[in-house]
């Protein structure tokens, strides 16, 4: 595991440039990191044992966070009052609470100094404890997971006084840069905690994808101002899936490319990873839904019963799409990218890490023992 | 009539397309009177030997029995469609569908009136080609409410009655049914909003109309039950309250400073506008997303808007968060197109959700309510189906009800 020991800043620019340098111009040098696969066939106490030993075979929590701040993008789509049937939302499209407290607790034993849960609630300024409340959980169960446990809600500006800028080192490909709540710069360990799921716009929802979710509402939703920041967050990020507009402060790179999210979310989401380097990913695969990211129609609730976690958010992403029975190698018009692009590649080219599944070491379970095949569970 | 009996009635406008040979049509045993404006004598004396009651219109005026308070400017209950797209429906501020429903004014109509039953007057729109299910949307509105709809047929609806028409005659059964599902019910003694956590103060009128009534619209929509209370009475006891919202921009009357400060000293919370500040309390902290000055008092706070209260949504949603969701009574799931009315027993250990779907689309998926407390038995019972326990399970504490599918209206009565 990579120990950040520099400061805040320079981490988010230096750690994605470093890995640009190395890969720019052959793709096929991308990094490479050892993803770890677990088979966890329920959620409840079993996971925290798991965790931490998918943690160990990464070479240990206590290198990566010990004495710094953590924080964990969660990925909370969508409204909580939305079911697939009558299953909550942690045990379809949410990520589970039993995988975020054994995270916050594994965390907290590794020596971290605060952790920091994040996220941007739909269309909604409310502290993330209450959206949290919202789908029945109770807050507490995290607050007494770890010594130091802080909630921000990241869809609006929140307590600072302005937003961070993170600029895609070396250019990204829709924007050159992105703003984003204090709280994606206030850390010295960014984890990307998300649910193994498909999605409309980027085919698959990962580790990557869930960083959409960073982008704040209030410049870059609906409801935003077009010269400047809205006070409150309103609606879907629509803008830039549709890139009916430039969102406040910014200017898109190539405004006569594809006004289709299929284009364009793959894009931003590899543009917002490199300017907000994930440094774990953690997913969580034991129950989740097809057809993602969102309940919507012939939706299926499935079991695949699986975590995954690596340090290297594209090999992650790779291993992941694997075990949902796709090949990360293929691309737009073959499953799961029919018209998309597929942000992987995207994120390879740009340096981020390799897709290739022979140069990624795969530790625990392997990937062919372990095959949850989406299209067999969910024919389309 | 006592209470009682007045609450039996369930009022039919009398359309003027009939003639009394159309009184049989109308089964005394679930309306018990008809609404006219113009007496024929032929048919009050049809209706009155068929065992209705004959409630006159005059200059207007319907002339309300005893117990019943009239709403005259109700409107038509329905999933607001979008002006551009008549297939989907317009969001409200809420991210929701927007819906127009009569149950605020009920609730507000109610207690205006100390208690009298609300009957509430509106008619078909016109130009508009309505199903029978639309009908049932417009009776359940009212009486999930705890108010009566003066049923209104439109004219093609009337006329194809008197002609003996089958659909007609068909449509006229499915509002027959709504009306026969309310009322055959068990009743339940509390009002809708009883056990409400949250208290909404206000003279309703005057300057503070527009911030207070729409306020009780979009509250049920964030589905917080809520107890109204009437400025110019007499502060009544605020058991069960926890937070009470005080919407008008003049200072409150000094009664009601003191109710609220011994509210707010024994651990509940007063949310008020600027200009309303009653000046208590101590320290001074701000949340972000809210924006209030948060002051302690005793074992409670007050929060003082900012700003001067404009947006109706933005104090409904401030108010929620500041109540702080642990405290709500139901949480739903998959019925953004429905409105839940929630009624508490003094003992708590029955409560009683009306839930009325105002899409006449079966939804993609059955919807599941979470509720405060634990309870062990539910039933459910819909205009369609008769009472059935349901599937219940303890959820993160809250106890999960899980409904099947059901279109326009259910009651859920939930037991201990």
């Amino acid at each position: 595991m990579q120990t950040p020991q520099c400061s805040r800043r320079t981490l988010v620019t230096a750690g994605a440039a470093a890995a640009l340098s190395v890969v720019r111009p052959a793709f096929a040098l991308a990094p490479t990191a050892p993803v770890s696969v677990a088979r966890c066939p329920a959620y409840g106490p079993g996971v925290l044992p798991q965790l931490e030993t998918m943690f160990d075979q990464l070479g240990g929590l206590g290198r990566l966070v010990k004495g710094k701040t953590v924080a964990i993008k969660l990925n909370l789509t969508g409204r909580a009052d939305s079911r697939i049937h009558h299953i909550p939302a942690g045990r379809a499209q949410w990520v589970h609470p039993d995988v975020i407290a054994a995270t916050l607790q594994l965390l907290d034993r590794a020596g971290a100094h605060r952790v920091r849960l994040l996220e941007s609630p739909w269309s909604s300024a409310e502290p993330l404890q209450e959206f949290m409340s919202w789908a029945d959980w109770d807050p507490r169960m995290f607050i007494s997971a770890a010594k130091r446990v802080e909630f921000e809600n990241t869809n609006f500006l929140g307590p600072a006084r302005h937003y961070s800028r993170f600029q895609v080192p070396g250019g990204g490909y829709m924007f050159d840069g992105y703003d984003m709540n204090r709280a994606y710069e206030d850390c010295d360990v960014f984890v990307s905690l998300a649910k193994l799921k498909e999605s409309p716009a980027a085919g698959v929802t990962l580790s990557i994808k869930n960083l959409f979710g960073c982008l704040p509402a209030t410049i870059y939703g609906d409801g935003a101002g077009e010269k400047e920041p809205s006070k409150w967050p309103r609606g879907g990020r629509g803008i830039m899936h549709s890139g009916s507009r430039n969102p406040s402060g910014w200017k898109e790179k190539q405004p006569s490319s594809p006004r289709e999210p299929g284009y364009r979310i793959p894009r931003i989401i590899v543009d917002v990873a490199r300017a907000r380097p994930i440094h774990l990913a953690i997913i969580d695969g034991i129950e989740t839904i097809t057809r993602g990211p969102t309940p919507r129609r012939d939706t299926k609730h499935l079991k695949p019963g699986l975590l995954i976690a690596g340090t290297n958010c594209v090999t992650t992403d790779a291993v992941c799409t694997a075990l949902m029975g796709y090949d990360p190698m293929t691309d737009r018009g073959t499953p799961p990218f029919e018209t998309r692009d597929n942000t992987m590649r995207l994120a390879e080219e740009a340096g981020l890490g390799t897709r290739d599944l022979r140069r990624i070491e795969v530790l625990g379970a392997s990937i062919a023992s372990s095959v949850f095949d989406f299209r067999k569970a969910d024919p389309r | 009539m006592s209470t009682e009996d007045v609450n039996q009635l369930r009022p039919l406008l009398w359309p003027r397309e009939w003639s009394a040979e159309m009184i049989p049509v109308i089964p005394a045993r679930e309306f018990g009177c008809v609404v006219m404006a113009e007496t024929a004598p032929e048919v009050a004396a049809a209706a009155a030997q068929a065992g209705l009651r004959v409630i006159p219109i005059n200059g207007g005026k319907l002339d309300a029995p005893e117990g019943v308070t009239v709403v005259n400017d109700g409107v038509w209950a329905k999933v607001v469609r979008a002006r551009d797209d008549p297939t989907s429906t317009e969001a409200g501020p809420t991210g929701l569908p927007w819906i127009d429903s009569n149950g605020w004014r009920i609730q507000l109509a109610r207690a205006q009136s100390k208690g009298k039953t609300p009957w509430v007057r509106f008619g078909p729109p016109p130009q508009e080609v309505l199903r029978a299910g639309a009908y049932q949307i417009a009776v359940a509105d009212c009486e999930a409410n705890g108010g009566r709809w003066v049923v209104e047929l439109d004219a093609e609806l009337s006329r194809g009655m008197a002609a003996g028409n089958g659909a007609a005659r068909d449509m006229w059964q499915a509002i027959v049914q709504a009306v026969a599902f309310y009322r055959d019910r068990p009743p339940l003694r509390e009002a809708p909003g009883a056990g409400a956590r949250m208290g909404v103060l206000s003279d309703f009128s005057g300057e503070n109309e527009l911030m207070s009534h729409e306020f009780l619209n979009l509250i049920a929509r964030e589905y917080v039950p809520v107890r109204i209370l009437m400025k110019p009475d007499a502060p009544p006891a605020l058991e069960g309250l926890r937070l009470v919202v005080y919407l008008d921009a003049q200072p409150m009357p000094a009664a009601w400073t003191q109710a609220l400060s011994a509210l707010v000293n024994s651990g509940g919370t007063l949310v008020t506008t600027r200009s309303a500040d009653p000046k208590l309390g101590s320290g001074m902290r701000t949340v972000p997303g809210l924006e209030y000055q948060i002051r302690t008092v005793g074992q409670g706070r007050i929060a003082v808007s900012l700003e001067d209260f404009d947006d109706p949504w933005r104090v409904a949603t401030d108010a929620h968060v500041l109540l702080g969701r642990s405290h709500d009574l139901v949480r739903q799931a998959n019925a953004g197109s429905m409105n839940i009315t929630y009624a508490a027993a003094r003992d708590r250990r029955h409560a009683r959700l009306e839930l009325v779907s105002y899409s006449l689309q079966r939804a993609l998926n059955p919807v599941t309510l979470t509720c405060h407390g634990q309870f062990s038995k539910a039933m459910f019972r819909s205009c369609a189906t008769p009472a059935a326990a349901v599937p219940l399970a303890i959820e993160y504490g809250r106890t999960a009800v899980y409904l099947p599918h059901f279109t326009i209206c259910g009651t859920v009565d939930l037991q201990a």
